[in-house]
């Protein structure tokens, strides 16, 4: 088995993806190279932040070689063909049994791959790794009491947040341009959060889920996390719209998310719920504040909103998602409850003691309680300005709390601004707060109206003129 | 601190016992979400369904 542990740099390893491709196409680099490159610095990285299940090197070799093969023949090639990428160990991959960084996998190995995946690969991607995840993805910090924590590759004695930890990670740092992560409760933006990076939580029933692992299929999105919003758009407009192996992917328009590289937000409406980001310390409403400039230097207009009731629709979301999660692993719990981590399997036993009728109430409301929000909360808004942490990213040691009684209020406070959207399924971009001097990294959200997607990469993609990119050096 | 228990609640799930002090700890938040639940179900119209919300996206989208 081949390892890279050395490889020459490119002029494109830290470029976005569909530079990447480009530099590819037009012959400026190979496959090969990017691809030795990636593997020789995903192996310090992983060293420093625990960010890899498996390397795939030799798979990614023989896939960069046939890249570069199909370049020298010409002929038609995927806007992605020949980039180096990694994913959260969570999707399906023909012939190969994900982990879902847990003791308990698939019995067998996957007979196809999952959608996003297949979808990337038709588009010419590569994959040159398995990266870390919080177990079952069931968790908001990078904890993984199976496979170990995930650490910050900003400043190692920070969470990741999770849990698409090992995407957040390598994006980070520069390994690859972009992976995939899911979020059912906030798994997308706390990572790219507390790693200063982006992503983009798709609208709920906007990305097929077919061949995924599933945590709880009433919140699940698949979505990118980047460093460049280019990125973002690039892989939405590949992996959105329906799917015949999924049939809660909405068959509605996909937009041009290229396109919306091209607009402005000049003249969009931003909501701000001063009582609900009031619940952050002070030092993140100063940060807030200052995005809140960026994005008035964009062109945009503030107009104060109200959500109905905040700790009701945070309520709402638990009382659907904690029983569905734990009806999706009752067997396992029945039969293996000593293969799960403590944090998981505590939380995992509170799906048990909500009633079905209170669960069912949820699952009625959801419908109702988006309405209202459209109606009285975004009114004439293209988006609700929110933070993705109330808190500076916290350590790994102060959240370390197994299944300890402080486990549920801890992680309840880390979710403060995630689960309520995942509930009303709608859309939101992270974007990374500038950082200045020490500032450690921490990002808030833009939410969207539904399939409003193309929406935020408008956004995402003015605000990076202000806030350009970076890497963290490891 | 005990657990209110409108319907039996399986403290053993088939195999796997729930610790005491777990149920304690998850004894508030289930007390609160059993109250949320509660109310919003006085609020809710009857005809209300678990497929609104993707009428909902639809009709928003299809408004811009």
């Amino acid at each position: 088995m081949t390892e890279i542990t050395d490889a020459p740099a490119t002029e494109f390893d830290e470029a976005s993806a569909l530079e990447m491709a480009l530099a590819i196409r037009t012959k400026k680099v190979t496959s090969e190279a990017l691809t030795r490159s990636a593997l020789a610095r995903l192996r310090p990285v992983h060293d420093a932040c625990n960010a890899v299940i498996a390397f795939e090197d030799d798979e990614a070799l023989a896939g960069a070689e046939a890249a570069d093969k199909a370049v020298a023949q010409g002929g038609d090639l995927g806007p992605l063909h020949g980039v180096p990428l990694a994913h959260k160990d969570m999707f399906g991959r023909a012939g190969k049994r994900a982990t879902w960084g847990a003791n308990i996998h698939p019995d067998t190995p996957a007979e196809a791959d999952a959608t996003v995946i297949a979808r990337l690969k038709a588009a010419g991607a590569l994959q040159i790794a398995a990266l870390h995840m919080t177990e079952f993805a069931f968790g908001p910090t990078g904890h993984n009491y199976i496979i170990g924590h995930a650490r910050n590759p900003h400043d190692r004695a920070l969470i990741t947040g999770g849990s698409s930890s090992g995407s957040a990670i390598s994006v980070a740092t520069g390994v690859i341009p972009t992976a995939f992560g899911s979020d059912t409760g906030g798994s997308l933006r706390l990572p790219a959060a507390a790693c200063g990076i982006k992503s983009l939580k798709p609208t709920w029933s906007r990305v097929s889920l077919a061949g995924a692992m599933p945590l709880s299929g009433l919140h699940d999105c698949i979505g990118p996390l980047a460093r460049h919003a280019d990125d973002l758009a690039l892989v939405m407009s590949l992996i959105a719209g329906p799917d015949p192996r999924d049939g809660r992917a909405a068959d509605v328009p996909v937009p041009d998310f290229l396109g919306a590289l091209e607009k402005s937000p000049a003249g969009f409406k931003i909501g701000i719920d001063d009582a609900v980001n009031g619940q952050s310390q002070a030092g993140v409403l100063a940060r807030l504040e200052s995005a809140r400039g960026v994005l008035r230097d964009m062109g945009c207009s503030e107009h104060a909103v109200t959500f109905p009731d905040w700790p009701t629709l945070e309520a709402l979301g638990q009382l659907l998602l904690l029983p569905d999660v734990a009806a999706g692993h009752a067997a396992f719990m029945r039969n293996r409850a000593d293969d799960y981590g403590p944090q998981v399997r505590a939380r995992i036993e509170v799906g048990h003691f909500i009633s079905a009728v209170d669960h069912n109430t949820a699952l009625r409301a959801r419908g109702f309680m988006l309405q209202k929000v459209l109606d009285e909360t975004f009114g004439a808004c293209d988006a609700i300005l929110l933070p993705v942490f109330p808190d500076p990213v916290p350590t790994i040691a102060e959240l370390d709390v197994a299944d300890s009684q402080s486990l549920l209020p801890a992680l309840a406070r880390i979710t403060l601004y995630t689960r309520a959207i995942n509930y009303l399924g709608l859309p939101s971009v992270t974007l990374p707060y500038a950082r200045a001097g020490d500032d450690k990294p921490n990002g808030f959200q833009l939410v969207g109206r539904p399939f409003r997607e193309d929406q935020l990469i408008t956004f995402a993609k003015a605000y990076e003129a202000a806030v350009p990119p970076d890497v963290a050096r490891v | 601190m005990g657990i209110d228990m409108k319907t039996a609640r399986p403290a053993n799930l088939g195999g796997h016992d729930v610790p005491a002090d777990r149920r304690e700890a998850m004894a508030p938040l289930i007390k609160r979400l059993e109250t949320v639940a509660g109310e919003t179900s006085d609020m809710l119209p009857f005809s209300a369904d678990g497929s609104d919300m993707q009428r909902v996206m639809r009709a928003d989208l299809a408004k811009r």
